[in-house]
Order: C-alpha cells, then structure tokens, then sequence
C-alpha cells in the first residue's frame, strides 16, 4: 500500500503542475473543453490524494511499523479509532491530511461553480493548485509518510500515541481547525481570480459567501474544543493559556469575522472593496502561518514541536503570498477603489468600519505578541517574551469595547440613525443595563472589568432579544400565526440576519464564561484521609483511597466528598495514573459541572503510608456558558449558511 | 477634502491611536526576558528581581521535595550548566529526571531561581514525544538523532 501511496502522490504532483498550466491557458484562450480538462484534473488530484491518505491508513490500522510515521505514532495496542487520529498526529501524515481536505473542498468547488461560473473558476483552480502543489512538494520530498525505515531494522512495536491525546476531543478538534484554516482557501482562490480576471463586482463574494461562513464556523468550533480539550484533559484549571499555537488558530478567526462583516458593506453599498481584498488575502495568509507556527517550531511553546525541515519552505511560501498578493492589489487598485462614501458616524457602515479596525487591533497584538520574541532578539539582541498577562491586559478592554459594538451596531441604521429611532431601539436596552448596575455592584462584583463586562451583556442580550421580540410580535400581528411560528418564520425568511443575530448571542454567551473566570478560585493542599480543604463556599473532604490495575496503567484514585455551606453536594474522584508503556503520570481531571461553576479537582500525587494526597480545587464560575456559547455559535451560523431557495420557473409558473 | 470626511479621519485616528496606546502599554511591565544559564550568571546583578523565563533540563536525581509535595527544589541544567531552582505548588505530570523545563520567576542574589510558573515540556499536542520504546531507541541512534 505504500508504494501505492507514493505513485498516486507522484502522480499527483505532476497533474497539479499541468492543471495549473491548464487552467491558466483555458482562460486565456477562452477554450471551454479546456477548462473542462481543468475541472478534470482537479477531481483526478482530490481522487489520487484520497489514495493516498486511504493507504497511509491502511498502514497505521495493520501496524506496519516497516514504516517510520506508523511506528512513531501507534502501537499494537493503540485502539483503532486513534489508529485513525494518527493520521493527523505526526507532521507528514498532517501535511497531506491537510491537503486531502482542500482537494476534497476543490473537488466541491468544481463541481458547484463549473456550470455558472465560469468565469471565475480558471483563475480560482490555478490558485488552488499552486497551494496543492506546495503540500505536494513537501509530502513528496521532505515530509513523506510513506518513509520506511532503513533496510536491516526490525521493529517489533511502534512508540504509541501520546496518551494525552487519546481522548475523544482530539479526535474532532484538530479536523475542525483543518477544516477551517483551509476553508479560506476557496475565497482567497475566488479572489485572487477576480484580480486576475479584473471581474471585481461582488461576484467572488457572493459566490463563496458560504465557503467563508463554513470555514469561520469550523475554526471557531476548533478552537472551542480545543479549549475544552485543554480544560478536561490538561488539568491547569483554564481553557486558554495564549499559547502560540492557540493563537496561531485564533488570528485567521479574527481576520475572518472582520471579513464576514466588511463584505457586508460591500455588498450593501458597494464599499471596502480594496479592504475586503486586504482581508480574504491576511485571514489565508494567517491560516498557512498557522499550519507553519504549528508544525515548525519557530517559537517554543509548551506544546513543544520538533523543529524540522519544512520550515523554510513555509517561510517561502508565505513569502509567495505576500508577493503575490500585494503586486495584484497594486495592479489592480484603480479599478477596485469606489466613490461611495460614509455618510454619518452614527450609522451601521461606521460601527462595521469599527468593528474592523477592533478586530485587526486584536489580532495585531495577538500577532505582536507571539512574534515579540523572535522581534525582540534581532532588534535588541535580547529575546523577550510576553505571556498571558500581556495578552490580557490588552485585549480584555479592547473585546469588552467589541462587546458593546456587538449589541450598538445591529441597533444603528444603514446611512444615519436619527435621535428618534436611537431612542426607540436603545431605550429598553439602556434601562435594563441601569437596572443591572447596581445589583451587580452589591452582589460582589465590583472591579472594573468584570463590573462593565457584566452591565454590557445585559445591554447587549436584551438588545438582541430585542431584535427577536419585536420581528416576531411584528409578524404575529399581520400574519396571525402564533408567536413561536412567527419567530421561526421571520427567522426563515432573514437568514443571515437572525443568523447573524443568533451568533452575537452565542458571544455574549462565551462572554459570560470569560467573565466568570475573574472569580476564579485556585486551592492546593496536602490531605491526610479524613481531613478537608475550603475553595470559595466549598469544602472537599479526602474520605477515601483506592489503587486500581487497569490494562495499560495503574490508577491513584481519591474520593473527595463535597460539602457545600455544610450540606452534600456530590463527589469528585479525581485520579493520577502511571502508563506502563511510557512510563508517564497522567492527570485525570473530575469535574462537577453547573450552570453557576464548575468544581473541578486534580490529584498531584499520593505519598506516604497513609495515603496522603496532594490535591488542587479549582472552583470556576459560568465556565459552561461557554460550551454553550459554542453550541448557539455553530447552530446559528448554520441558520445563516441555509440556502435562500431562488425562485425557480416551475415555481413562477405554479 | 470635506468636512464630513476629516470628521472621519480625525475619529478613526483617535480610536486607532487609543488601541495603539493599549497595546503599547501592555507591554510595559509585562515583559520577560529569556535568558540561558550563561547569560544569567553573565549578567547577573542586572537582572536581580526582573522576570524571567529559562529553559533547560532536570538534572537527574536533583529533585527534593517536600512533605507536603507542594514545594520543591532541583537543579535545572543547560549546557553542562547548573542553576538550583525553587518551586512552590503542584508540578506538572512531566516533570521528572531529565525532563525539559521552562521556569518563570526571578533570580537574586541568595544564587537561587525562585519560579512561580514551572512547565515541563509536555510531549506536544502532535508530536508523539513520549518514551522511545528499546526498539525506536536503538533506531534513532542508527539515524544518528
């Protein structure tokens, strides 16, 4: 099989460089059966790729550890479902894991576009062909999982996957974040096309409106469960260290929500068009450079990766896009600039214009301080690092102001908002955050930022029930249908606007967890059966001890009983288990979890002839909102992807 | 250019400038400085009581703990160097004989690194850093790594 993985990868190298050539000439010569072999050489790559990661998998799944990547990632006893991650879990196999993915996407794209716009889809194949190609390159010359190992070794078993990664959420969280990073591949082709092309209306936009939505959804569940994964199986307490990597996700995600409201402009009013172009180009570029922070190693992260070879060619290829990118925007800034103008502060196209600014604001320190370290040491010879009080510092005030924008900007008007409609769309908002202000002040919450954070999610939350209310009663009472039909209809009838509107929702949600963790409690102690530990209104009693033989480690398992203002509550049994393979302690987290807060517990270690253990209590307010926050997130981008059904000539002829 | 069009331009350049001005601030009194064993003894006096971040390896069988478990000492070592540091709270599961290490904290001149945030270089979230077995050993060093 692997010899059958290598020639399809071949194979697959060269169709990607005659397809580009292809494509490029059909344009060119305006020749439709030539597109069409374009069209046919793209779904020939998706085919061949498919090959070649279905015999990458084959191999883990028979163990044959004849093969370096199979023997360095699984064992015989690895279960068959991480057999599977493992495809994913080493740098080749990633690498074309990540290329199967954008085949499969163009293979879509294709196959979407090849009837109605042809135009476009030349230009956009050639774009995707040169990024397949760069993925071909390093599987095929310097990353290939196909790798034996040298003639004359035998090895008996693989090394195993890291047992930190044997857990269910890194089956779908790493994918996702693919999934995503990827996904703005197609816009981006869609873009650099119309440049090509000089097509610049909003025809690339509208045509990969969905594809951007897609991508933006599947990285913000990424990134979500990434920081779930972290919560329940690293055990520090947190869902969000700043860790380069974690940033290297969160910067496309930023760029792309910019870009998901900017095109809105363009399409309403025909303005931001270089903008827009500056967006699509920064969140695809963002992506690569996070597939590259993650897998090269340039900055040192606790998620050590090795540094390796591919390192370079990234750098090229960043290089590529930047050049590329900037002499078609230079080329093409004449025609692309609009006379539209703004026409009043108080109007939505400012807070959109706003809301960029914010975000670029974000993501530019967030880029700042991951970089700040590499910058530091060539400027000043000094290498100095940033960590998370950094990170957030900065950008708690910055998102608590997106977080006032995310309620005010639906309220505004298109053009200008009068004083009338400003007073009847904020009133309620306004009064209900007064309200809120002081009875927060006295129930405890009294510093600076937690406090205005607080005040802006009743604003922004009523404000968007608000919205809900009015569309539906408005329905209600000329349609007569009853109120929960009207609310699912008007929804229905505005998808991207209460989809949108749903999805401002789910951030106020995540907003209420980021919130919660200024009243985090972090307890550690050493217990001797029996005795107890306070956090916040709980208290946590060792009542009892049990060691257990599994099949692949032995388990220290602590019972701790709750108690909460004296009264049971529930029990927590954390463990720390010892893996016979690798010989390594691993944490397992137990947690309580409810609306209010989570208590979840970590066992250090048990020691002494009385079982003494060592025991970390974190109680973490609101930290389900989140979770939650990530659930509204995905359903209402999803109201907002659903196709608006055109009018067909059956249907106009009924 | 309009009026309308400089009350723009003045209100984008007030709120740009403000961000900036978050950004640049947070790094003052946030920054660390990540210095090798070398360069601390090097330097030294000049950086008594600034933060600092230092990566090197547990030095085998240096690790003390206490009764408790929630204090420990050890001796982290880079490039034939040693550095005696001190720890307060739960160490990470990693954290053993050999392990790499970041440590954060600040040095005086009692000559001991007191650290407040102590990681140890967990196998990565890919890469399957994890105990070679006797096989993958004996061909990694045939490979010369």
């Amino acid at each position: 099989m692997a010899t059958l993985g290598n020639i399809s990868l071949q194979v697959a190298f060269f169709l990607a460089i005659a397809g580009f050539f292809v494509a490029i000439y059909a344009r060119k010569q305006s020749r439709e059966d030539l597109m069409e072999a374009a069209n046919r050489i793209v779904i020939g790559i998706g085919i061949l790729i498919t090959v070649g990661v279905i015999a990458l998998l084959r191999e883990l799944m028979i163990s044959n550890f004849q093969i370096e990547y199979v023997a360095q990632y699984t064992s015989r006893n690895t279960p068959w479902n991480y057999k599977i991650t493992a495809l994913w879990a080493g740098q080749d196999g990633s690498l074309l894991f990540w290329n199967w993915i954008l085949s499969i996407y163009a293979v879509v794209a294709v196959v979407q576009n090849r009837k109605r716009n042809l135009n476009l889809l030349p230009y956009a194949i050639a774009t995707i062909l040169v990024v397949q190609l760069f993925f071909l390159i390093l599987n095929n010359f310097i990353a290939n999982p196909f790798q034996p190992v040298p003639p004359g070794f035998t090895i008996p078993d693989g090394q195993g996957l890291n047992p930190q990664l044997q857990n269910p959420g890194m089956m779908i969280h790493p994918p996702m974040l693919y999934l995503g990073y990827i996904g703005f591949t197609i816009p981006f082709a869609f873009a650099m096309s119309a440049m090509l092309t000089g097509k610049l209306d909003n025809l690339w936009i509208t045509s990969t409106r969905r594809w951007t939505l897609f991508a933006w959804l599947c990285l913000g569940i990424g990134i979500t469960l990434g920081g779930k994964w972290a919560y329940v199986e690293l055990g520090w307490g947190g869902y969000w260290a700043w860790d380069p990597v974690e940033n290297a996700s969160f910067m496309p995600w930023l760029t792309g929500t910019a870009f998901l409201h900017s095109v809105i402009i363009q399409e309403k009013k025909n303005m931001l068009r270089v903008w827009n172009m500056v967006l699509i180009m920064l969140t695809f570029f963002l992506s690569i450079f996070g597939t590259f922070l993650t897998r090269s190693g340039v900055i040192s992260s606790v998620h050590s990766f090795t540094a390796s070879a591919i390192g370079p060619f990234f750098s090229g290829f960043l290089v590529i896009i930047i050049l590329a990118s900037v002499t078609l925007l230079i080329w093409r800034m004449d025609v692309l600039k609009t006379r539209n103008q703004l026409e009043s502060l108080t109007s939505r196209e400012s807070s959109f214009l706003l809301n960029n600014l914010i975000f670029i604001a974000i993501c530019f320190s967030v880029l700042w301080g991951t970089m700040f370290p590499l910058v530091s040491e060539a400027v000043r010879g000094a290498k100095i690092t940033v960590g998370p009080p950094f990170f957030n510092q900065v950008n708690v005030p910055i998102g608590l102001l997106l977080l006032l924008l995310t309620g005010v900007g639906p309220l505004l008007a298109w053009r200008r908002t009068s004083f009338e409609s400003f007073k009847r769309n904020f009133m309620i908002p306004i009064v209900l955050a007064l309200i809120a202000a002081p009875v927060f002040w006295f129930a405890g919450v009294q510093s600076l930022y937690p406090f205005v954070s607080a005040v802006l999610i009743v604003f922004v939350g009523s404000s968007i029930i608000q919205e809900f209310w009015k569309g539906m009663t408005a329905r209600h009472r000329m349609t007569g249908e009853n109120h929960f039909r009207a609310l699912v209809n008007m929804t229905l009838k505005n998808k991207s606007r209460f989809g949108g509107y749903i999805v401002h929702l789910a951030i106020v949600f995540y907003f209420i967890g980021f919130t919660g963790s200024a009243f985090n409690v972090e307890v550690e102690k050493t217990l001797q059966p029996g005795e107890e530990m306070q956090a916040g209104m709980f208290s946590f009693v060792y009542s009892n001890h049990q060691q257990l033989n599994r099949p692949n480690h032995v388990a220290q398992i602590v019972e701790l009983e709750v108690l909460k203002e004296g009264k049971p509550y529930g029990k927590l049994y954390p463990e720390k288990r010892m893996y016979f393979r690798s010989n390594q302690p691993n944490t397992e987290v137990d947690i309580i979890q409810t609306w209010r807060e989570d208590l979840y517990a970590t066992l250090a270690g048990v020691s002494g002839d009385n079982n003494a253990a060592t025991i970390r209590i974190f109680v973490n307010p609101l930290v389900q909102w989140i979770w939650i926050g990530g659930a509204i997130l995905a359903f209402g981008t999803i109201i907002a992807m659903l196709p608006t059904k055109p009018r067909t000539i059956a249907e106009k002829s009924k | 250019m309009t009026g309308k069009q400089k009350k723009f331009l003045i209100s984008g350049l007030v709120i740009a400038a403000a961000l900036i001005l978050i950004i640049a601030t947070g790094f003052q009194g946030n920054q660390v400085f990540y210095v090798t064993v070398d360069e601390l003894y090097a330097k030294a006096p000049e950086l008594y009581g600034e933060r600092i971040r230092m990566a090197g390896n547990v030095k085998e069988g240096s690790i003390e703990k206490s009764e408790d478990h929630l204090f420990t000492r050890f001796k982290m070592v880079q490039e034939g160097q040693d550095l005696p540091v001190e720890y307060e709270g739960i160490t990470p599961d990693m954290f053993k004989d050999g392990a790499e290490v970041i440590v954060e904290g600040t040095y005086s001149k009692s000559g001991v690194f007191k650290a407040d945030n102590l990681m140890a270089k967990c196998a990565s979230r890919y890469e399957g850093d994890v105990t070679d077995t006797e096989a993958m050993k004996d061909y990694k060093e045939g490979q010369g790594y």
